[in-house]
């Protein structure tokens, strides 16, 4: 079996053998035998209009108002109202739960996906924020899970 | 071995969904992984 985390490089993955206690059956003991990193993409990308903040990190460092279209643990899919060219470097600020300090991620324009929306992909996030966006893509997982059950 | 880098995770497990996890405590030989992720 496989334990896999969204990392900002890509996708940490420890394989090994998973030892189950009829005990325990909310717990997962896994024995470890490998690790690798995949930096390439691999991560789950969910569908998800959060709205942030757009900021250009080089020159006049304009911002705006945004909401993404989708989220994963390595980039996402935003509108861009400030036409960021690809390459261009910036901060984004979401606001992924009412009240709570926005999730700050930093980043660069990877792709131009039409219609104003841009790909980032990221480049600097604190452990603690990768925890909140890695948590937010989980449950989104699950709801979408849930949904496609039914 | 290197840490999880977050403490949320998925499990993919051959046959079954995947399903995510946290992880409760981890050495260099063992990673124990709680199922039971709560809505935050």
């Amino acid at each position: 079996m496989r334990v896999e985390c969204s990392t900002p490089r890509g996708v940490q993955r420890v394989t090994g053998v998973a030892h189950w206690d009829p005990a325990r059956p909310d717990e997962l003991r896994v024995q470890r035998e490998s690790e690798e990193l995949i930096q390439r993409r691999e991560s789950v990308r969910v569908d998800a209009v959060v709205p942030g903040l757009l900021i250009a990190v080089e020159g006049q460092s304009a911002r705006a108002a945004t909401t993404t279209v989708n989220v994963s643990g390595t980039g996402l899919l935003v509108r861009d109202p400030l036409g960021l060219a690809i390459g261009e470097r910036v901060r984004l600020e979401l606001e992924l739960e009412a009240g709570a300090r926005p999730v700050a991620v930093e980043g660069r324009v990877v792709r131009d996906a039409g219609a104003d929306a841009k790909g980032l992909q990221f480049e600097a996030v604190s452990r603690g924020d990768q925890d909140r966006l890695a948590r937010f893509i989980a449950e989104r997982q699950r709801a979408e899970l849930r949904i496609g059950r039914r | 071995m290197n840490p999880l880098r977050s403490r949320y995770v998925t499990v993919r497990i051959a046959a079954y969904d995947s399903l995510p996890a946290v992880v409760e405590s981890e050495t260099d030989r063992t990673v124990v992984l709680s199922l039971a992720v709560r809505a935050p």
